[in-house]
């Protein structure tokens, strides 16, 4: 898996050097806003993305509950996914929050408003750092089952999120894409936007599977101490532990 | 129609964007590499160190 993820971060970040030459170089800068319109290029594909690592958390988090029991080993890798996905969530949303405050304060003149879709948005990122929170505060055996039946709470809100600029019309721009008649993007804009949305799909990708490698070495060294620990308090004359070795150990990240 | 205006309010408000967005992924790929080499000790070594009876 090593060089498939070495090759992987270098092609993200060659895709990653293109789309910042195409939205900075290339795109003409927006009739309406001047450059500040460029902002547009990082700040909806990182909101859009940051809608949908939650389901990868949400699925993740379901296989962990229904697996917790009868197979406790996939079931833990169906966790290390989860918390790889609401990290990447919690990255995302912050830079769609701060991409799009950035955005506003010079557009606007104002760094933030109460309307559906930043609230909506502030109440998904707060969700999921209350969520990792929860993985990282919470001192019961059962943080994990804590934490997935959170995720399914929290998923909750990405589609209320993805439609509060349909259903209520407040400061937030309209809807660009699916938006209905008359809505869409100039054909001279979208090179740019592909680029960016490839690119930091990649990233993320490449971001995913590296917190989930993190997460299944942290997994394995917790076996590893507590099966020490136990052959020690069980001293010399009884057989040693053995905890179930992680089968895909040898293609870690 | 190539950027040009980087001294306007919207150059210095795209600096900010674009450099916000290097730094919270750039710090999150140091936070992830942090913890890699932090779990590089061996369950033995941590015990070592560690000052809780086991």
């Amino acid at each position: 898996m090593l060089p498939i993820g070495i090759a992987w971060l270098f092609a993200s970040i060659a895709v990653l050097a293109i789309s910042f030459r195409e939205a900075l170089f290339i795109v003409p800068s927006d009739a309406e806003q001047g450059n500040i319109g460029r902002v547009l290029y990082w700040h909806v594909p990182h909101s859009a993305l940051s809608l949908v690592f939650p389901y990868i958390n949400l699925i993740a988090s379901l296989v962990y509950l229904y697996l917790r029991k009868s197979k406790p080993t996939a079931a833990l890798i169906a966790d290390a996914w989860a918390i790889a996905a609401a990290e990447i969530t919690v990255v995302y949303g912050t830079i769609c929050l701060v991409t799009g405050s950035l955005w506003g304060r010079a557009v606007w003149g104002i760094w933030w408003a109460w309307d559906a879709r930043m609230t909506s948005m502030l109440l998904l990122w707060l969700l999921y750092v209350a969520y990792l929170m929860t993985r990282r505060l919470s001192a019961t055996g059962q943080t994990s089952t804590v934490a997935a039946v959170l995720s399914v709470f929290a998923a909750i809100d990405v589609p209320i999120v993805y439609m509060s600029i349909r259903w209520w019309r407040t400061q937030h721009p309209a809807p660009v894409f699916f938006g209905g008649p008359g809505t869409g993007l100039d054909a001279s804009m979208k090179p740019a936007l592909n680029w960016s949305f490839l690119a930091f799909a990649m990233w993320g990708v490449f971001l995913l599977a590296l917190r989930f490698a993190l997460e299944r070495r942290r997994q394995l060294a917790e076996s590893s101490a507590v099966e020490s620990a136990l052959n020690i308090a069980l001293g010399p004359e009884t057989p040693p532990l053995r905890t179930p070795k992680f089968p895909e150990r040898r293609n870690a990240f | 129609m190539r950027f040009d205006g980087w001294n306007t309010i919207e150059g210095r408000h795209l600096v900010y964007v674009y450099g916000s967005v290097i730094m919270i992924q750039g710090g999150y790929v140091l936070y992830i590499a942090t913890q890699w080499l932090k779990l590089r000790l061996t369950p033995a070594d941590a015990q070592k160190k560690s000052t809780r009876p086991v």
